[in-house]
Parts: C-alpha cells; sequence; structure tokens
C-alpha cells in the first residue's frame, strides 16, 4: 500500500509554529523538529558515510549546529531544505576530518531525495543495517502497509491525500465533498488505527533501539 | 471514561498540530500538551506511520529511542539560539587572517589601476611641459614681488625687451593676473602671433594712470 513516489508534506504543516518558538528559545519545541526529521536526517547521512557507527553521531552534530543557527533561518525556505544543507555539510565536515570522501555525491543524494522506488532499491541505507534492524523495520513496514488496507474507505482516503500527496485540510475537504472537520476526524482516526498497530512493534523491540 | 475521552480529543488536536491545522491558543495549547511523555509518543508514532506510508525505508532509521534525550541533554548545556547573535559576537580573527579567495584578483586590479593612473599622469606631464614657454622664443614680460597677484610691465615696442618692474612706474603700464600667463601658455597653440610674440590676442590692456597726471 505504500507508495513508492511521494512528496514530502505539504508546507501546511507544523513547522514554521515550531521552528518560531524553537528560535525564541522553546527547547520543547525544537524536540518536536527533531523527532519529526530524525528518521530523514539519519537516512541522508547514512547515504553519505554508510557508518552504523558514524551516522547518530553526524546526526546529533546536525541538530546542534541547526539549533546555534536557528536564529539565521529566515523562513524563505522550507525547515526541513535548511536542514538538509547543515546535515550534508556536517557530513562532509566529518568525511573530511577522518580524511575519507563521501560515499554517495551530493547530486546523487538530491536525485534519490525523492524516494523514487529504484533509486532507493540501489541506495539501500546500509547504516544501521543489522540483520535485527532490518527485520524490525521490514515488520514496521508491513504493519503499516496492513493497517492502511484495513482502513475503511473514507479514512484511508484521507489520510493518503495527506500524507502521501501532501494536501492541506481544505483542499482535501473538497476532493472528498465533505467538511474541514470531518478531514480533521477521519485523518486522526486513521493514524490512530495505525498507530495501534505499530506501537506493539516499538515496545517489544527491546535494547538500545526501541 | 472522562479521562479517554479527552485523551482521544488532546490526541486528535496533536494530529491537527502535525498538520499545521492549529492556530494561536489552540496552537499553544497543543505545545503544552507536548510535555507528556504520552503526547510526546504519540508525535513519535503519527511521524513514523507518515513516513513510513511516504517511504517503507524510512523504517529503518530512527531508531534508537535515547537520541533525542541525548540530544536534549546536549541542547541544555547551550546557550540557545536567540543568545547567539552575531552582532554581540567579537570578530574572529581567524577569519581576518585567512585570506579570501578572490584576494589575487583584486591586487592585480589595484597594480592595473595604479598603472594606468602612472601612464596617464607621465603623458600629460609630457604634454603639458611640450607646449610651455620654451627657452629664446619669448619675452619675460614682467617682473614683481614673488607671489603677487598682479604684475605691473611697461609696454614695449621691441618683442625681446625684458620690461620694468612695478617700482618703476612708467607712462604706460599694464595690468596683468599672474594667472592669466598660465592661461595663455595653455592655449598658446590656439592664440594668434603678436607683437609680443606670445598669445597677445588674449591679453587685456589697461593703462596705469600715475602721479604725474
Amino acid at each position: 500500500m505504500t507508495t513508492p513516489a511521494a512528496p514530502p508534506p505539504a508546507p501546511t504543516d507544523s513547522d514554521a509554529l515550531l521552528v518560531e518558538r524553537a528560535a525564541a528559545g522553546d527547547q520543547r519545541a525544537y524536540e518536536l523538529l527533531v523527532i519529526k526529521y530524525q528518521r530523514r536526517i539519519e537516512r541522508l547521512i547514512g547515504r553519505m558515510v554508510r557508518d552504523v557507527d558514524l551516522v547518530p553521531d553526524i546526526a546529533q552534530e546536525t541538530f546542534i549546529r541547526a539549533w546555534r543557527a536557528l536564529h539565521q533561518f529566515r523562513g524563505d525556505a522550507q525547515f526541513y531544505t535548511w536542514l538538509y544543507r547543515i546535515a550534508v555539510n556536517t557530513a562532509k565536515k566529518s568525511l573530511m576530518e577522518m580524511k575519507r570522501d563521501p560515499i554517495v555525491t551530493e547530486a546523487a543524494l538530491q536525485s534519490s531525495d525523492d524516494d523514487d522506488e529504484t533509486s532507493r532499491r540501489e541506495n539501500e541505507l546500509t547504516s544501521e543495517s543489522t540483520p535485527e534492524s532490518e527485520l524490525a523495520a521490514r515488520e514496521i513496514a508491513a504493519a503499516v502497509n496492513a493497517a492502511m488496507e484495513a482502513l475503511p474507505e473514507d479514512l484511508r482516503q484521507a489520510v493518503t491525500l495527506r500524507e502521501i500527496e501532501g494536501l492541506s485540510y481544505e483542499e482535501i475537504a473538497e476532493a472528498m465533498n465533505c467538511p474541514i472537520g470531518t478531514v480533521r476526524s477521519r485523518i486522526f482516526r486513521a493514524r490512530e488505527a495505525i498507530s495501534a498497530r505499530v506501537k506493539p512493534l516499538l515496545s517489544h523491540q527491546t535494547g538500545k533501539r526501541w | 471514561m472522562k479521562n479517554q475521552v479527552q485523551a482521544q480529543l488532546d490526541r486528535e488536536t496533536l494530529s491537527a498540530l502535525m498538520d499545521g491545522h492549529l492556530q494561536g491558543a489552540e496552537a499553544g495549547k497543543a505545545l503544552r500538551m507536548m510535555d507528556s511523555a504520552e503526547a510526546r509518543e504519540c508525535w513519535q508514532v503519527y511521524h513514523l506511520v507518515g513516513d513510513v506510508l511516504r517511504s517503507s525505508d524510512l523504517a529503518a532509521c530512527g531508531r534508537d529511542s535515547a537520541f533525542v534525550s541525548r540530544l536534549s541533554a546536549r541542547l541544555a548545556q547551550e546557550t540557545g539560539p536567540v543568545a547567539v547573535v552575531p552582532a554581540t559576537r567579537p570578530r574572529d580573527t581567524r577569519d581576518v587572517a585567512r585570506p579570501a579567495a578572490n584576494d589575487g584578483v583584486f591586487r592585480w586590479k589595484m597594480v592595473a589601476g595604479l598603472a594606468s593612473f602612472a601612464a596617464v599622469a607621465a603623458i600629460g606631464w609630457g604634454v603639458m611641459g611640450g607646449i610651455g614657454p620654451q627657452p629664446g622664443m619669448g619675452a619675460q614680460l614682467a617682473q614683481g614681488p614673488s607671489g603677487a597677484p598682479t604684475q605691473v610691465v611697461t609696454l614695449m615696442a621691441a618683442p625681446q625687451a625684458t620690461l620694468a618692474t612695478a617700482s618703476e612706474p612708467a607712462a604706460a603700464v599694464m595690468l596683468r593676473d599672474a594667472r592669466l600667463d598660465e592661461l595663455l601658455a595653455a592655449h598658446r597653440q590656439t592664440a594668434g602671433a603678436s607683437a609680443l610674440g606670445n598669445a597677445a590676442g588674449f591679453l587685456r590692456n589697461a593703462t596705469f594712470e600715475g602721479p604725474g597726471r
């Protein structure tokens, strides 16, 4: 059920509010941004360095640098675009300090960041790729897909338009010919249903990682 | 039961916050909810679901549950984004010492500019020197106190004569500004020839009435 080529979430998200709060010194707000983008940043860094041990450290450094420079973010671009640049530069700097070259060029990163299915297979993340983690990731993906299959049509359509197509509530309401309040409720219920299948997998994965 | 309903409402609010559909006080309330561990876990799982829906390989990333807590500890040691305003930051001396990549270009441009200026000045000096008064070609018209703006000279018939000084008033004298000589010298080529052998066409004659008149 997972759609292969999916654009990132639309600008109508919580970033602007959270960035504004974080820039004012609200660390909680910044942590919400970190939770939101941690996976994408780690995948990006993993494609550059392909080293299990380096990825979390470089990701940490990326978020620290972004926190320090947050007052420079003007909001002209999306927050993730700005964060992406910091992550790439941090990874390059780390590799230079270790006298290593990036495994994947930046141009290749940009082309593969569209989440195209083919390029994803070619650039499959090898950081953190232990057999256990591979299995856990596959289980999570399978649970999400199974939960999507089991959703009622109206919930599936609403969450697909939001998460995969990146439409705003207003656009979804127009597409589904229903009030915005209904859209909000359907998306929430879909998330709840999928989360109910995913949460047991997260809690059962003991040890350092989840 | 009431708590369950309230928790569900809170999660729905959180879901709307994720999508940027909350503003003002409602958004502030939702952010305050994030202080609870349940709300943060909900935020994490909702985003995980969204990421996996968009790209299944993201399920393999960000599985270090201690990542955010470690980062929070480091952030707590930082001064924060607001305190690091560059206006009060002292200038880094390494930036001053480090040459810019295009410094060489600027140096060459400066050298070329100075050379051009020097060449123009040399040519101008030569041209001005060439059109100046040549030895033996004209008469010295007057001689007076150094720096005097006005010279009183005696008008003589002979072009080669050296004229009188101001201390020797003659019957007919000519008052001339010293700057006029410079002007005449500069326009010598375009001026007509005269009995003075110089640019007489620009001369202004004046009489001086001495005390004998």
